[in-house]
């Protein structure tokens, strides 16, 4: 039984994930992007013949001295970096490292389903996030509120939206990060000739306190941040303080539904992003499906890491 | 409004859109390129509506109103970019990424009927990692060559399903390319067993309300595995397919 992580080892969620799997007696094989061009990965799929239930997954993985059987990873916590954008590789090494990266991408497609791998997350769940009202339209269903949006590159009707909605805020369409930004009239209006070229997403502006919700299974851990900031991750940037966080218990039934939504969207670990509105709506902005929950636990002691190494290690029902 | 959303290359869906108006039913074809440069894009959601609001305006006058279409056959492969070919590469990056994540939201919530609704993977339909539809494929019955794929291996992994089936495939094996619209293969000859298989494998990539083409190498009696593709060979499901596909679009 071995758990394969594969991500940045010093990138602290991956380093607390693997020292809570360390503490638990797991045995753990790391895929560093850094080292992908010197890896070799087999992936053998066969059992073929109609009316054969099942098949079989096999193969091995060789990385950084290490050689293991496919058939003995049983689960998986994926945070891959593209190899285009992983620095000091060579052309040739970059060309490896797809060949690698690819290969992998393709196991884990396909470990869960003929595995019983244990997947936070699957790749292609995690695409629900490129493009965040597309992800609000499964969010509604769960009965969340979701911001009034417009995305459009027409000036006027981006001024009307404001104008509506007493201010607004903006921020990217897609799954890219970006800090998000309120609508300043006197900084802005002249740079919304820009907008012709690309539609921009703009939002009704929403009071409260934000909630991150980290759903790990079937379990809820809830940061409160407090801050006066548009967003609060960015606190220092945008009102010279950061976001002071603590542990929140959730109420109502929104750990049940953040869970559901969760699972909905196929990703056994995410952050869901809450705002809890003045009049007791909780709108629901977007869902996260790579957590980096590193700065949450440290904050607050929460044990996300923790939840997440118990999860990998459940047996698969 | 019938809307053909394709590539001004894709000459099956122009196929389509030409049998539709020479029957004289109104239909327009907006060529992805298009879209590249329109005079105005708006897509309007949330805020306790029930319902998304997308218009798009084409410099020609072409006024694209989700509410009054009534049907679209998708076949957009890659976002509407062509306006940012020649940026810089991390202000193109940017800007494609923006543009699939408009497109994405805006086909996902016209209400009426389309064929492919776009997924997160694939703006055309469903496309799953030829991995995972070969482990479909296989559940559901259908024949499929043992397949390998490695990084000792000169295929990628996306050609590996094809690489096990030609390898499996004696030397008469003939292609067959089986166009499937909502589950039934409208190819013909196909084995009732490899249809019954195909229905399946359909229901478990999430593409039983979609248009897919899924490749065999047949041999004999055997019909072997070689893949999916959201973008299926529309004139070879012929008059049946324009007829089955008119309807599914809600058109009479």
């Amino acid at each position: 039984m071995t758990v394969m992580l594969w991500g940045v080892p010093t990138e602290p969620p991956m380093a607390m994930v693997a020292r809570a799997l360390t503490a638990r007696g797991a045995d753990v094989v790391v895929v560093d992007p850094q080292s992908l061009a010197g890896a070799a990965v087999d992936v053998v799929l066969s059992g073929a013949g109609p009316g054969r239930p099942g098949g079989r997954l096999a193969g091995v993985i060789r990385t950084c001295g290490r050689s293991v059987e496919l058939e003995r990873v049983t689960a998986a916590y994926l945070r891959p970096v593209e190899p285009d954008v992983v620095p000091g590789l060579d052309p040739a090494e970059r060309g490896r490292a797809r060949q690698v990266h690819d290969t992998l991408l393709s196991f884990t497609e396909v470990a869960d389903a003929m595995g019983g791998c244990r997947l936070a997350n699957p790749l292609s769940a995690m695409a629900s996030n490129t493009s965040k009202p597309y992800q609000a339209q499964l969010i509604a269903g769960h009965g969340f509120y979701t911001p009034a949006t417009l995305v459009s590159d027409d000036p006027d009707e981006v001024l009307g939206f404001v104008d509506r909605h007493r201010g607004a805020v903006y921020k990217s369409t897609s799954g890219i990060r970006s800090v998000v930004t309120a609508f300043d009239p006197a900084r802005d209006t002249g740079r919304l000739d820009r907008l012709r070229w690309c539609p921009v997403q703009f939002q009704e502006h929403l009071d409260g306190p934000d909630v991150r919700v980290h759903v790990v299974g079937d379990r809820a851990l809830a940061v409160l941040a407090d801050s006066a900031a548009v967003d609060y991750r960015y606190a220092r940037l945008q009102v010279g303080a950061d976001a002071r966080l603590r542990p929140y218990a959730l109420g109502d039934g929104i750990a049940e539904r953040c869970v559901a939504l969760a699972a909905d969207l196929g990703l056994p670990f995410a952050g869901v992003d809450l705002k809890l509105l003045p009049d007791g709506r909780v709108a629901c902005f977007e869902v996260n499906p790579s957590p980096g929950f590193s700065w949450y636990e440290t904050a607050t002691g929460l044990p996300i890491a923790a939840a997440v190494a118990d999860w990998l290690l459940t047996p698969a029902g | 409004m019938l809307l053909v959303l394709c590539p001004l290359n894709d000459p099956h869906a122009l196929w389509f859109a030409g049998r539709a108006r020479a029957e004289g039913r109104p239909c327009t074809v907006l060529p992805t390129e298009k879209l590249s440069f329109p005079r105005r894009r708006s897509h309007r959601l949330g805020g306790g509506e029930s319902q998304a609001r997308t218009v798009i305006e084409l410099t020609d006058g072409t006024v694209v109103d989700g509410a009054r279409v009534t049907g679209v056959l998708n076949r957009m492969i890659a976002p509407p970019a062509d306006a940012w070919r020649h940026a810089a590469e991390t202000e193109r990056t940017y800007a494609t990424a923006e543009l699939h994540a408009f497109s994405l939201s805006w086909l996902s919530a016209l209400r009426c009927p389309v064929r492919n609704r776009p997924t997160p993977q694939c703006l055309a339909g469903p496309a799953p990692d030829t991995l995972r539809s070969w482990a479909a494929a296989h559940a559901s019955g259908l024949s499929c060559a043992p397949v390998r794929v490695g990084t000792a291996d000169p295929w990628h992994p996306a050609a590996a399903v094809l690489a096990a089936a030609s390898r499996a495939s004696g030397p008469s094996a003939r292609p067959v390319h089986a166009v499937c619209l909502d589950g039934t293969v409208l190819a013909p000859d196909v084995p009732a067993r490899v249809a019954a298989g195909v229905a399946a494998l359909c229901s478990a990539i999430g593409a039983d309300r979609c248009l897919i083409g899924i490749d065999f190498l047949v041999d004999g009696e055997d019909w072997r595995f070689a893949g999916t593709s959201p973008l299926p060979d529309l004139r070879a499901g012929g008059h049946r397919l324009y007829r089955l596909l008119l309807r599914a679009l809600g058109q009479r």
